[in-house]
């Protein structure tokens, strides 16, 4: 029994155009532009603190670029939110379950309060991901009983069952050991393969962006200045983004020994 | 400046709340479920306190009017009047912020620290729906009846008084017959009416200061403080000028 629809919708394109976001004297996003096609997934990397998951706040309309544009299929951003044309699909990077009712109310809420579904088919489609993602017995459990990764593999869940126009991840696999790790990146891949929606991630990791991601992004002081793909990447010629991949570590830095003297 | 913000802010909320209303089928249970929580939380407490006020109220009264003689048969009147026009709305008011004002802030302000509102949000629902007008109507419910059971509560403390303590001359007979003659539906309508009116500040001000806590811990402690000292002001402010409109 598939839970997701078979004919689903049309997969949709998303243009940001000239972001910029600051909080007072602090510029995070500074003029900056993409483009990510229908169905793709695009996987956004940059070091810590550059403004990631800001940057996915504004795309999932949590908060208001102070200048530019975001459009979805060529509707702006507020537009979408608000006639709810497209849905957007956010997974926190610590989850964000609702702590006060369980892991099961937690992926109810969305289709109960919306009336999407009778309670038979909510169950039925809960449990259905619930055991893709090995989570069959949280499903009672509270989100204060759950690891760190459980909360993330719940709110994955929470994510999917949106069955949403645009998936949006904020550090997916951080925080995971490497085979659970392997296995979000394996399911995050096969859905975007199966239903086609259009995906962004953030992320530090390589490993995600090597094997799933269409197009590569890198930020840089609050733009992005090239797409790679998964091949171009590893050559690519900016400082920057070498040092960002292959970090050099150096024991004997002088910032270190400084503190010797 | 913040406190202009919180102000506005629980206006904001109140138009919201009141648009949400057509939501409210869906929510019903939700309401249900936070009226019966403020009252398991706030009826013990309310009636203690209440129940040593009116016996207080009785207590002070009653020994300044021994030196007057035949006052004292009054002093059902004073008791009732004091209790179903003042001092039960007020004390229940206060009662609530302590009680359910804080939680409120401290629920709302960790959720809004963790992104479960962000969450809520993204799943295209409305906070105030879930979350505000639910606790706005299970106060406004759940008021009244907090209200009348600390004056009664009240009346009862001093009826206890009267009996028992020596210096006031009156029986428990004369004190029943003069709160009858002097509470009428007015006054006790007043004091609900007042009552209702500190409910809802009570209520949105709790939810405005929680919804808008940014940070971590110490936001959420600040937050909670700050509820309960700006509601504790908006109150007796409140009070004021709805009794001078209610006389
Ligand atoms: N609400 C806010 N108020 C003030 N500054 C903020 C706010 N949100 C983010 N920032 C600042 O924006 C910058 C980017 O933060 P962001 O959380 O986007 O980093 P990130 O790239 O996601 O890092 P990480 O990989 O560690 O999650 C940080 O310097 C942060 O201090
Ligand atoms: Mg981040």
């Amino acid at each position: 029994m598939p839970i997701f629809d078979q004919h689903r919708k049309a997969p949709v394109s998303i243009k940001i155009n000239g972001v910029c976001k600051a909080f007072g004297e602090r510029i995070v996003l500074n003029q900056l532009n993409l483009e990510v096609n229908p169905g793709e997934i695009f996987v956004l990397m940059g070091p810590s603190g550059v403004g990631k998951s800001v940057f996915l706040k504004l795309l999932a309309g949590l908060d208001r670029p102070d200048a530019g544009h975001i459009t979805i299929n060529r509707t702006s951003l507020d537009r979408v939110k608000k006639t709810n044309k497209y849905v957007l699909g956010l997974v926190f990077q610590a989850g964000a379950l609702f702590n006060s009712i369980s892991v099961f109310d937690n992926l109810a809420l969305y289709f109960r309060e919306h009336a999407l579904y009778d309670e038979a088919e909510i169950e039925k489609r809960i449990f259905q991901v619930l055991h893709m993602l090995n989570l069959q017995n949280t499903a009672f459990l509270m989100p204060s009983n759950l690891s760190g990764g459980m909360k993330k593999r719940v709110a994955l869940a929470r994510g999917l069952l949106m069955e949403p126009d645009v998936l949006l991840f904020d550090e997916p696999t951080s925080e995971l050991d490497p085979m659970t790790a392997a296995s979000i990146i394996e399911l995050i891949g096969f859905v975007n393969k199966n239903l086609g929606m259009t995906t962004v991630i953030v992320s530090h990791d390589i490993i995600l962006a090597k094997n799933i991601g269409t197009h590569i992004g890198v930020i840089q002081n609050g733009k992005i200045d090239e797409v790679y793909t998964a091949q171009t990447i590893m050559c690519a010629k900016n400082e920057y983004v070498k040092n960002f991949l292959n970090p050099t570590i150096n024991l004997e830095h002088p910032n270190f020994l400084s503190l010797l003297s | 400046m913040k406190v202009l913000k919180d102000w506005q802010y629980a206006f904001v909320l109140l138009w919201q709340t009141f648009k949400e209303l057509r939501y409210l089928p869906r929510q019903w249970q939700r309401c249900i479920e936070h009226s019966c929580n403020m009252g398991y939380k706030t009826f013990p407490i309310v009636g203690i306190l209440s129940l040593f006020m009116g016996g207080i109220l009785a207590l002070q009264t009653g020994y300044s009017l021994s030196n007057l003689p035949g006052a004292q048969t009054f002093l059902g009147s004073i008791v009732g009047l004091s209790m179903c026009r003042e001092l039960g709305p007020l004390m229940t008011a206060f009662l609530l912020t302590g009680r359910v004002g804080s939680a409120i802030t401290a629920e709302l302000a960790s959720m809004s620290a963790y992104q479960e509102i962000d969450a809520l949000k993204t799943m295209n629902l409305s906070p105030t729906r879930l979350l505000v007008m639910p606790r706005v109507l299970g106060g406004l419910l759940m008021m009244p009846l907090l209200t009348m059971f600390s004056n009664v509560l009240g009346w009862i403390g001093g009826w206890f008084v009267v009996k028992t303590v020596d210096v006031i001359s009156i029986d428990g007979g004369t004190y029943w017959r003069s709160l009858q003659q002097f509470v009428d539906l007015d006054s006790l309508n007043d004091g609900l009416v007042k009552a209702e009116i500190f409910a809802l500040t009570i209520i949105l001000m709790s939810c405005s200061i929680g919804l808008r806590t940014f940070g971590g811990p110490r936001e959420i402690g600040a937050s909670v403080t700050s509820t309960l000292v700006q509601t504790m002001i908006a109150i007796l402010t409140l009070d004021y000028f709805v009794t001078k409109l209610l006389l």
